[in-house]
């Protein structure tokens, strides 16, 4: 403190005003995670697109979800209605992720709570309300505006499979099971019209590998409900499942001699079959149309009716018409009827003629219809009318071969081609029949009556002859043995004269007796 | 400046104990004074007042946006999925028809923290401007800001204390968004940065230059 040496004073070293401060780490760091947070959310912005749907209902701008296998992908932010009004236009923004999705075969749908035949579907959106289902297509070039199914898909379109086709004569709803051996292997996914309007083509999906097993030999029939069936061989009921007696079903197999075939490509057309039975009979699909001509009444044949070959059914009567010869007045009636070729074939174990042809004669040329025809009636080929039964006197038409029927010339140029006809068996007996009966009208029964007065009259003249002679009788001695031979004499002579006034009676009061016996 | 003031006067009052210091001469400023009782630090004015109400206001400035644009509430129910924001909160209460309930969360979620930043971007313009009237009225604002600024915490409390409750597994959960970090964020830099502000800085704007 005192004698101090003499120091230099410290001078003040004035602080740096460029000193970073602390402090203005805070809105740094808070500008950072502003700015993260702000990427973050443009970055999360996906596309905007557009949907146009049939209605709206269930969708809620800002609030219905769009799920990709029920993950949500986007969110409807507005609903307006189309300049034309004939669509809602639902305006939807998607993730980020989502935007190479959108290409032009992605499909949208309203998923709503749904009880179907099948299954019970989209119970959660009860709750929750509707929301847009989205599945993903394949295609490459992308798009912004689509148009919502009505429908949910049955099948997404990411799952392995292949589609066909079956022709059926009835929709069959989509989501209907198709089994394999009771196997569950796919959906039916569509039911439409074809364009002619007789037919319903009904999509098919096959989920891989059970794809493998529909191959060009397969049949697809109806396995709805239960089948109950009475004929000769008893009472058959047949059920494919608990499931397709309730909800209907699609089975398929192979057919019988093709489990061989090859492989059957997408969409190949198949027939939908009412049953089993007609699935695995051999296909009638191919048909023929021929005419018979008869020159005889066809009473008992009917549209509809049978063509049986040696009692096979073979085919069946579709058009009957009467023709006559403007100069000769001959009356014919030519009966149109079709028949089923294949069935004949099927022995053949061969899928088609032409197969057979190819394997009876490899390199031959195929032998044309006409020519089969033609020669099947050189070896005797005729149609008849034949009566099925004598009680309800149904007739039908029957084929055989009759070598020994005359040999006819056949129109070339007539359509349809010609079968000629032997007169039927049956027809003689008629004939016959016809003959008695004429024979019978021609009996001059109105000539009886004068006859039975006479008669009467006779009768009546033997009763006083009688009385004559019993007066004269009487004569006789009463215990004379004479007297008593007499007595039974003419008891029975009266007998007799009461049976024949009795005939008498009988004849006035049905003269026909005398034909046809006592009533 | 009419009145006397302590700075010039050299005298430093103790925000602890209240007692008067005698600031240290010119030789010692480089030491620092400290309260003669409790041994606080003194200063003249809080330091550096400006600039570290300015650095928080910004921070809080930056956090309002994503605070009312982000969810702040994820409510997952059968009933579907939903993220509300603050403003989506209260417009459904609003539709929904309790409309004193959407005023109260409008008011002190979104009014009061713009309020806040707004009145202290003032202040602190006013003062680096070195602005001398209306001083009564800054300071009340002031004022009002301090006592308002813990009350806008109610919208994070509210989804703190419904998503710890409603969390009944499978059924119906609520989750925090990132919107409640950064709405409490808001609300706890505006309230530092209101106590970073010194308001005798109103009266002297001269204080603030003196320090810098």
């Amino acid at each position: 403190m005192t004698d101090a040496p003499h120091l230099p004073e410290a001078v003040v070293v004035p602080r740096s005003r460029f000193r970073p401060e602390l402090i203005w780490a805070i809105p740094i760091v808070a500008v950072l995670i502003g700015g993260w947070l702000a990427v973050r959310a443009i970055r999360a912005r996906g596309p905007r697109i557009t949907i146009t749907f049939r209605d709206a209902g269930g969708l809620v701008a800002g609030k219905t979800k769009i799920k990709y296998r029920d993950v949500d992908v986007g969110e409807v932010r507005d609903i307006g209605v189309s300049p034309d009004r004939a669509t809602v236009v639902i305006t939807a923004e998607l993730i980020r992720e989502a935007a190479p999705w959108m290409v032009e075969d992605t499909r949208f749908w309203v998923v709503r709570a749904r009880v179907a035949a099948a299954e019970v579907s989209g119970l959660e959106t009860v709750l929750s309300g509707a929301y847009i289902g989205l599945d993903v297509g394949a295609s490459k070039r992308p798009r912004r505006d689509f148009a919502g199914l009505e429908e949910a898909p049955v099948v997404s379109g990411g799952t392995p499979g292949r589609a066909f086709v079956a022709h059926s004569r009835r929709a069959i709803g989509a989501g209907t099971p198709i089994f394999f051996r009771r196997l569950q292997v796919g959906q039916v996914t569509t039911s439409d019209l074809e364009d002619d309007g007789r037919q319903v083509a009904v999509g098919l999906f096959v989920r891989a590998p059970f794809d493998r097993f529909v191959t060009t030999g397969t049949r697809f029939w109806d396995a709805s409900g239960a089948r109950m069936s009475l004929d000769t061989a008893g009472v058959k009921v047949e059920v494919e499942s608990l499931v397709t007696l309730f909800l209907g079903g699609i089975s398929f197999e192979p057919a019988p001699g093709l489990e061989d075939a090859p492989v059957a490509p997408a969409s190949h057309r198949f027939i939908l079959f009412r049953n089993r039975d007609e699935a695995m009979k051999p296909p009638d699909a191919e048909t023929e149309d021929y005419t018979v001509v008869f020159r005889q009444s066809v009473r008992g044949l009917a549209v509809g009716a049978p063509v049986e070959f040696r009692g096979l059914p073979f085919g069946e009567v579709t058009r009957i018409r009467l023709d006559y010869d403007p100069e000769t007045f001959e009356l014919a009636t030519p009966v149109d009827i079709r028949i089923y070729p294949g069935r004949l074939r099927a022995r053949l174990r061969h899928g088609s003629i032409d197969a057979r042809n190819a394997a009876a004669a490899p390199g031959a040329p195929l032998e044309s219809d006409e020519a089969r025809v033609r020669r099947m009636v050189d070896h005797g080929l005729r149609a008849q009318l034949r009566t099925a039964s004598l009680l309800t006197g149904q007739r039908f038409v029957a084929m055989d071969f009759f070598p020994a029927a005359p040999r006819v010339k056949l129109d070339p140029v007539r359509r349809p081609r010609e079968i000629p006809t032997v007169p039927a068996e049956d027809e003689d007996l008629q004939a016959a029949l016809a003959g008695v009966a004429r024979k019978v009208g021609q009996l001059p029964l109105e000539e009886v009556g004068p006859i039975l007065g006479d008669v009467r009259r006779v009768l009546g003249n033997a009763n006083t002859a009688f009385a004559d002679v019993g007066a004269a009788v009487s004569q006789f001695g009463p215990s004379s043995p004479r007297q008593a031979d007499l007595d039974d004499v003419l008891q029975q002579v009266a007998r007799a004269a009461r049976s024949v006034r009795a005939l008498a009676d009988s004849l006035e009061r049905h003269p026909e007796s005398l034909i046809r016996g006592r009533p | 400046m009419t009145a006397p003031t302590a700075a010039p006067a050299g005298i430093v009052v103790c925000p602890a104990c209240g007692i008067l210091n005698q600031r240290a001469r010119a030789g010692a400023a480089a030491a620092r004074p400290g309260c003669s009782r409790c041994g606080l630090r003194l200063h003249v004015s809080r330091p550096r007042s400006l600039a570290r109400t300015l650095a928080l206001l910004l921070a809080a400035a930056v956090l309002y946006a994503p605070a009312n644009l982000l969810p702040i509430l994820e409510t997952t129910s059968p009933f579907g999925s939903q993220r509300d924001t603050i403003l989506s909160g209260a417009a459904f209460l609003w539709q929904g028809g309790s409309w004193p309930l959407a005023l109260v969360i409008l008011i002190a979620s979104v009014l009061i923290p713009l309020l806040k930043l707004l009145v202290l971007a003032t202040l602190v313009l006013s003062v680096h401007l070195g602005w001398r009237g209306a001083c009564l009225q800054r300071a009340r604002l002031y004022r009002l800001i301090e006592r308002i600024g813990r009350w806008s915490m109610t919208d994070v409390f509210v989804a703190a204390i419904v998503s710890t409750l409603v969390q009944l597994r499978g059924v119906a959960t609520i989750r925090v968004g990132p919107a409640a970090v950064a709405f409490g964020a808001v609300v706890v830099l505006t309230m530092l940065a209101t106590r970073a502000f010194d308001p005798r800085l109103i009266w002297n704007p001269d204080l603030a230059k003196a320090r810098a």
